[in-house]
């Protein structure tokens, strides 16, 4: 367990962008692997705890949303003109991945956690690897795109 | 030209390792660890409500299964019962208002007997004389018996 809490604590994190949140994200994989036993039948652990974690998380954020559509939990990234003006690209590129829609900025940000591959994001979210690298590619576009404007 | 895309590149990777680098608060397994543990298992006490159902599942099964024994009956006794020494009221007997007379069915004719088959005959045959000695036993008059007379021993 304390091999893998931090990666799935950062795939949670990937999807929840709170890290309060990533936590109990955490102890629910957990518990859902030792309650169904599943950790004496599974082959790859990194795989399926990849997969629960993000299961998880998109219904949290699916059900956050549903509840406070107005409410976003999300640690709050600063204002792209403020962050430019501070020299914080990083803070920037947060905001602008914010903005992004779910299906590409989901993939980019788990492709971001440097142990998945585009095949175990594929597994991950339950498409195909193709299309993974399709929306990587085009979330990078546009986020370059918008990037350019601040340039 | 191909210099701000490489440079917006290495932008948006280096926010992007943002994602890799983020690191939970410390004590973070030691927490994960105790929720883990004292949270309650869900699957055991499901078991245990699955444990529950089962006599009720079962009992109507059983119920159908289950063929008919034959149950002893229970033995009559010919002596009534020992009743309890009580004094016993009596009480007047009332007619209710509401008991209406009972009407008994008609009664069959009985078959004559010889002696009222031959006092028929003798009737018909004779009306006269058996007319004269209805009259006849009207008229004796009934007997008389004088008081016993017992005298006293000496």
């Amino acid at each position: 367990m304390e091999r893998q809490s931090r990666f799935v604590f950062k795939v949670a994190w990937a999807v929840l962008r709170n890290a309060e949140d990533a936590e109990d994200i955490v102890q629910e994989t957990f518990l859902k692997l030792y309650q169904n036993n599943a950790w004496e039948t599974i082959c790859d652990e990194r795989a399926f705890l990849a997969r629960a974690s993000w299961r998880l998380a998109v219904d949290r954020l699916r059900k956050r949303r549903n509840v406070h559509e107005q409410q976003d939990s999300r640690e709050p990234a600063p204002d792209p003109e403020q962050a430019l003006l501070a020299g914080d690209w990083n803070a920037v590129v947060h905001r602008l991945m914010d903005a992004l829609p779910e299906d590409l900025r989901q993939p980019l940000a788990l492709s971001a956690i440097d142990e998945l591959s585009s095949l175990e994001i594929a597994a991950v979210m339950g498409i195909r690897e193709g299309t993974v690298r399709t929306r990587i590619m085009r979330a990078r576009r546009i986020l370059k795109q918008k990037l350019a404007k601040y340039e | 030209m191909s210099e701000q895309p490489d440079k917006l590149d290495s932008i948006l990777d280096a926010a992007l390792r943002g994602y890799s680098n983020v690191e939970p608060s410390a004590g973070f397994e030691q927490r994960i660890l105790r929720r883990v543990q004292t949270a309650p298992d869900v699957r055991r006490s499901w078991w245990k409500f699955g444990w529950g159902l089962v006599p009720v599942c079962v009992a109507p099964f059983v119920w159908i299964v289950m063929p008919t024994r034959d149950v002893p009956l229970p033995v009559l006794s010919l002596t009534p019962p020992p009743v309890p020494a009580v004094a016993q009221v009596v009480y007047p007997k009332t007619p209710s208002p509401a008991a209406k007379p009972r009407i008994l069915p008609a009664a069959r004719p009985l078959p004559l007997t010889a002696e009222e088959r031959a006092l028929l005959r003798f009737v018909q045959s004779q009306p006269e004389q058996a007319r004269a000695a209805l009259v006849l036993s009207a008229q004796i008059e009934p007997l008389t018996i004088e008081p016993l007379k017992i005298e006293e021993l000496p």
